[in-house]
Parts: structure tokens; sequence; C-alpha cells
């Protein structure tokens, strides 16, 4: 019982900064009498607008050309984020699509600084069907478990009609009816009284930048719930459609003053490592080259990979998908090569989270992971940096039934036969029996028994490794491109000395002729002038503390004319470290045009 | 035992009185649960909520505050599955922790943000038996789990607060 009060007067004590709320009661009866739901902030803003009859006029006039996106945010992300998008360029679009039994309309699209904000409505075709916005029907908790989904259940079962999950987000976006480039989004969906789903996104980024016109393909997922809560087999339906939007000015854009004020003076002068290629040394530029999209399907051979013949293949435009008679699995895409091993023995996906979740929870069966691609799980999981293996580093050069030089070069063949150029090796690690062992522990430890991590795949016990289990793990680097996960190239294998066990390669573009070459760039202390004034203006980002390297890269970017497509562009790629990084050790890191200065990516984006 | 209706007061009169009385114990929860102000702000209110709407079926077998917190641990077990709150890193620090007018004890600090930034698996039992003083019981009827996963995840989560936790008793013990 002391433990617990030591830990209340801990918590109680640091907690002590948060402050009660008077309304809060009002606001909850008024809300259980049918009112119509308004979180917090919106009752304060309403609050300000009657004890002032200025604040009534503007809110007045700001409310006649309000936006719907900015109001959703402001409901669901706060008053600030629903403010900033109110001073977005907006479009009105209107566009609907049907998808698995869903009529899905896209109401309006926000564009600011480099990010899509969006706001629908789905409704379901048939009345009878009852919406369930996917968030509470994710894998982690299905719908019977939360309040609002057993409601829904019930409702489903008085109507008679179908329980369906929704969603909607983006997949990919283009500007000025340029290349489409894939991006990451966030979306979140509310159920409204009416029946209908308010879905909402946000993606920024990489694919994103000023323009005219903007395109963007969404994609649609539906998928039919049973009475349990949970998915029925079979009935998850995905749809893609692509929608064009012109976004305007509606509202004055407040400069933050921080923007002004920067300075090239202002910037503190500090040491920090300027990289670059001789190229610029000589000539003070780097050319453009073309960027070629990857196509591993037209290129990958699934006899590269395994010899033991063909168990199934599943294949469409683009993709491909072979299980060898061994049980590997062969997975292509146009930009991606995955190879792992399997066994024949069926292993239940679900074992982990019904021993500590869910104990009703039911199996999800597929070939068990064979023991070499939990090695080369353990291996990739130290290239992540993770504590328990921050000492670990290259030692061996030679295993017991493989040296590196082996390993390299069987990595380098498939690379070449995969037709990568330019990639590099920048990490690799001699996985012995006392290594696997080691790590292996460390690695059971915090995926299944400290809760810092949690899978359901196979746990092995990697004591019982045997020297045909050693094997080096290398990781390849497309360094000729700018680091950034959407467009960097990269290539891991796990070899043993029965060769490639397991592979992850990606690559986006590849680089092809020189282009132009610009007469001069931006400079390397242009590029952290830029860093200060992108950082100073973004509503994400945090000051800048120190600058550590700046390095002049290439990077696939869209053609001046977006409907040139890709090129690879002189970029410079800044790396730094910011307040969070100053306290939590990591780096953050910007990219901006060499040749024109623009932002291309950025952490904080 | 604290009861929820009393013979001749009204839905209003109860929900108010159960606001004032558990309004901040409930919002350091939500807070130490979701790490924003802002959202637990908003769990705090859909917890109130709630217990209004059912204020009926509550039948005083448990403790005011334990019900109470239950709803609320579900409301933020809500709130988290969103997309958007697992794409936000939401890690905690000193830095992060609300602003006080009492002066700040560091050693306390550090230990609130050990546990703060616990994995949220462990984080819900370790806030639910240490801070909302539930029995394991309780903790795996509310979190619909286990009790034995309930033991399982405190003797992780002792395990992991190790070093948070000797570090204050020794600042205690030297103090």
């Amino acid at each position: 019982m002391d433990d617990k009060r030591n830990m209340q007067d801990i918590l109680n004590h640091s907690l002590a900064g948060l402050q009660e709320d008077p309304f809060l009661a009002q606001r909850v009866i008024a809300q259980a009498k049918g009112e119509k739901p308004v979180k917090r902030k919106i009752s304060l803003a309403l609050v300000l607008c009657i004890v002032s009859g200025i604040a009534v006029i503007g809110t007045a006039c700001a409310l006649l050309a309000s936006s719907q996106v900015a109001d959703f945010f402001r409901q669901y992300w706060g008053k600030d984020m629903g403010d900033w998008l109110q001073e977005g360029k907006i479009a009105q679009v209107g566009e609907s699509v049907t998808a698995g039994d869903v009529v899905f309309t896209l109401d309006e699209v926000v564009y600011r600084d480099r990010g899509i904000y969006g706001v629908g409505t789905a409704r379901p075709a048939d009345p009878k069907n009852v919406l369930v916005p996917m968030d509470l029907a994710d894998d982690w908790a299905v719908c019977s478990r939360t309040e609002e989904g057993k409601a829904l259940i019930a409702l489903a079962a008085a109507s008679g009609g179908k329980l369906i999950t929704i969603n909607c987000i983006p997949e990919a976006i283009g500007v000025d009816e340029g290349t489409m480039l894939p991006v990451n989004a966030g979306a979140y969906n509310v159920r409204n009284e009416d029946g209908s789903v308010t879905f909402s996104f946000e993606a920024g980024g990489y694919a994103l930048e000023d323009g005219e016109t903007y395109q963007v393909t969404l994609g649609y997922e539906t998928a039919e719930l049973g009475a349990d809560g949970k998915q029925v087999e079979g009935s998850l339906k995905l749809q893609s459609g692509t929608v064009s939007f012109m976004p305007v000015m509606t509202a004055e854009k407040a400069d933050g003053p921080e923007s002004a004020a920067i300075t090239a003076e202002s910037i503190p002068r500090e040491d920090c490592e300027i990289i670059v290629p001789d190229e610029y040394r000589e000539t003070g530029t780097i050319p453009y080259y073309q960027a070629v999209a990857n196509d591993f399907s037209v290129i990958a051979r699934p006899e590269w990979f395994n010899r033991s013949e063909i168990l199934k293949e599943e294949s469409d435009t683009g993709y491909a998908y072979y299980v060898f008679n061994d049980h590997a699995v062969l997975d292509v895409a146009p930009e991606y090569v995955g190879y792992s091993e399997y066994t024949d023995e069926p292993f239940d996906y679900n074992w982990h989270a019904r021993e500590v979740d869910d104990p009703d929870l039911e199996p999800a069966w597929g070939d068990k992971q064979a023991f070499s691609c939990r090695i080369a799980a353990v291996a990739a999981f130290v290239h992540w940096g993770e504590d328990f293996a921050k000492d670990t580093a290259f030692e061996k050069k030679k295993l017991t039934c493989l040296s590196f030089e082996d390993a390299d070069e069987k990595a380098k063949q498939m690379m070449e036969l995969l037709r990568l150029s330019g990639y590099e090796l920048t990490w690799a690690l001699d996985m012995d029996l006392d290594r696997i062992r080691a790590l292996g522990k460390e690695y059971n430890e915090y995926w299944y028994e400290s809760g810092s991590g949690f899978t359901n795949s196979p746990r092995y016990d990697y004591d019982l490794a045997t020297a045909e289990d050693e094997g080096y793990y290398l990781i390849y680097t497309q360094t000729s491109a700018a680091g950034l996960d959407e467009t960097q190239g990269s290539a891991s294998f796990f070899i043993t000395s029965r060769g490639i066990v397991h592979a992850d390669v990606r690559c986006y573009y590849m680089m092809g002729e020189k282009t132009e070459t610009p007469d001069s760039l931006i400079s390397s202390g242009k590029a952290v002038e830029r860093l200060y004034e992108e950082t100073a203006r973004s509503r994400n980002g945090e000051k800048v503390v120190r600058v550590k390297t700046v390095e002049l890269t290439h990077m696939p970017v869209r053609a001046e004319n977006k409907r040139d497509g890709m090129v690879f562009a002189p970029v410079w790629k800044v790396t730094y470290v910011d307040g969070s990084g100053e306290k939590k050790g990591f780096d953050s890191w910007a990219v901006f045009n060499a040749v024109n200065g623009k932002l291309i990516d950025a952490i904080f984006q | 035992m604290e009861t929820v209706k009393g013979p001749c007061r009204s839905a209003e009169e109860e929900i108010t009185d159960l606001v004032e009385t558990h309004q901040l114990a409930l919002l350091r929860l939500c807070f130490a649960y979701l790490h924003d102000q802002a959202l637990a702000e908003d769990a705090v209110q859909e917890t109130f909520l709630k217990a209004y709407r059912k204020l009926d079926q509550f039948q005083g077998n448990a403790n005011v505050k334990t019900w109470l917190s239950a709803i609320a641990i579900n409301c933020c077990r809500d709130m988290s599955r969103g997309s958007w709150f697992r794409h936000i890193d939401r890690s905690v620090s000193i830095d992060t922790l609300p602003l006080r007018a009492e002066e700040s004890d560091p050693e306390k600090d550090s230990v609130s943000v050990e546990v703060m930034n616990l994995p949220i698996r462990l984080r819900e039992v370790v806030l639910l038996y240490y801070f909302e003083d539930m029995n394991t019981n309780e903790i795996a009827e509310t979190l619909r789990i286990s009790q034995q996963a309930v033991s399982g995840r405190l003797i992780r989560a002792r395990k992991k607060l190790r070093g948070a936790l000797s570090g204050h008793e020794r600042s205690e013990r030297n103090g």
C-alpha cells in the first residue's frame, strides 16, 4: 500500500499543473440532454463570442467563409489547427464515389504549407446498413469491445442491415497533373447522429509542393462486420479513385513574426560538416539526371532466389507473389522485392495477443516464419539502434561456413541481376553463433517479456542455433540520392552458407542519363538559412539547436514542367538537432532544392 | 463506500457532485495516459457524459471512483486507437509536464515521466493499480483482459520502472 501511496503522491505532484474546468458539469448536462455535441474548445470559443460584441461580429464574418475542414480539425485537433487551416487555400469538391455499398463524398480540401487536409461524408447506399468508423474496428480492438461499437452492432441487428466499417485515405498525390507520388497520410473518422460518417485525412511532405491544381488518389476501404463485431472474412473491399481540384485563398494568411526575423546575420555561426561531390568542388554545380521509374516486376525472376520450384503463384500487373516448394515466399512489386523463408508448419499469428490481451481471440493461421527469417529480424533490429544492441559492431570477416567476401559477392550479384547501380554497403553485421544467441535473448526479452514491444511473430529459442544458421546481414544504400524513405533505394540481405535467405530491396527510381546542368547552385550557407526560415514558420518545427551536416546530393523530384515526369535534382540535405532531439538524442533533417532553395521535405512537415 | 444516487437527488445534482469530486483526479489519469492536455480534457468530458447516461445502471456495487476510472481509461483507450494518435510521437519529458505554481521535485517528475512513457499496455495497468488503487481483478474487468495478464504486465512494468523507482527511493533516503 505504501508503494501505491508513493506513486499517487509522485503523479499528483508532477500533474499538479492541470486545472479543473468550472463549466464541465454544465456542459456534460447540456450535451446529455441532446444539445449538439460540442467539444471543450468550441465551447470556450462560444463563451468568448457571447461576452464580446466585437468578437461576435468578427466571428460572424469569419463564419460566412468558414471552412468545413477548418471547423472539423478545430473541433478534434484544437483551435490553433482550425485557425491555421482557415488561412489555407480551400477547394469545395463535392465529388462522390460508390465503393462497397457506401457512397463517399469528398466535401472540401484545404492546402497549406505543403499539406493537404480533407473532410468528406460516407453514407450507406442502403439506409438499413449501419456505418462504423474504421478506428472503432481496427485489429487491436474489435468493434464489440467499445460502448459505441456495441450500440452500433445492436442498431444493425435491429434494422436488419449490414454493419459496414469504412475508411478513406490518400494513397498518392499529384501537383499540376505531374507524377503521382505515394504519400504518407493520417485519417480520422467520426460517426454522426444521422448515421453518416465524417471522414477526414491529412497528408503532407515529399509528394506535395506549391501548385495550382492537385490530384489526390483516395483509397476507399469498406468491410462488413459480423454480430460479434469482427470483420467478416473476405468482405474487405478496396477501391481507388482520383479527384482533382484547385484550391483558392479565402482568408488573409497571417505570417508568424518569427518569419520576418530570420536573416543571415541572425543565424548562429557554427561548425558543421559540409559534404559535396568532387564535381561541385571543381565546377560549383552538379547536373540533373533523368529519374527512371523502376519496375522489378519485369526484372526479377523467382529462380534467382530459390530453386525448389514454384508451388503457388499469384500475379497481376506490376505485382507477383510466389510460394516455393520449400515454403519460401517471394513478393515483387514495381519498387520492392521481398524474400523470406517459411516452414510448412501451421502457425497461429494471434498467439501472443490471445495470451496477453484477449483469451477469446480466434487463431490466424499461416505458415510459420523460418528460423533464418527471425535471425534476420534480430539483426535488422540491431540496425534500428535499440539500446540493448548499441555496442554491437561488425567483428568477424569469417564465420564457420562463410566469409564476408563471399556474402558481399552474393549480394552484389543479386543487385546486378536486379539492375541496381550506385548502391554501396552502408551497414554490416556478422551474426555468428554467440551473437545470434546473445542478441536473440535480448530480442525475446524486448518483444515477448518486457512489454516494450509486442509481436505475434513466432518466438524461437536462439540458443538452438547451429553453425549453419550463421550469416551476414548486409545493407546497401543508394548513396547517390538523398536519404528519404520515400525515395531512397536500399537493399538488405541476410546471407548464410546456403545463399540469400532473406532480402528486402527497395528502389523507386533509377538514375538515368545526365540532362541539364544549372549554372550555379545556392550555397550550403543559404541552405542553412532556409532551414532556419522554414522551422520558424512551420507549425511543427522546433527551434534549431545546431546544424550537423550539409550534404549536396540528388533526389527524385517532379520536373519543373510537372508533365515532364521526374528528375534527380541537386539538393542540399541538412541534418540538424532540434530541442527534442537534443534531449532524446536524435537528429532531424530537411532537404532543399539546391537550384531554387525550395523546401522539398523535412521532418517537421 | 461512496454511492452515486441519494434518495431525493436529481441526476443533474448527482453528476455535478461527481464532476466536482472526481474531475481533477480523472484529468490527471487521462493526461498520464494520453500525454495531451486537450485530449485528456475531452476524455474526462466524455467520461462524465457516459457516467451521466449510466447513472441509473450504476448499482453501487463498485466504488464510484473505480467506476469512473474504468470509464475514463476506456475513453482513453478509444482515443488512443485513432490513427493520428498513433502517428504522433507522444513521449513525454519533464519539460512537457503541465506548468504548475509550486516548486517541482525533479526526482518525482522523473519517476512520473518514466511511468507515462511506459508502453501503453503496461502504462494502463500501472495507472489503474497504483494511481487509481484498483486491484488486479478490477483491472482485469476494466481492461477486459485476464487477471493473469494483469499480473504479468504489472511484473513487467515494475521491472522496467525499477531503475526510476530505486533512484527516487535513494534520493528520499539521502534527503
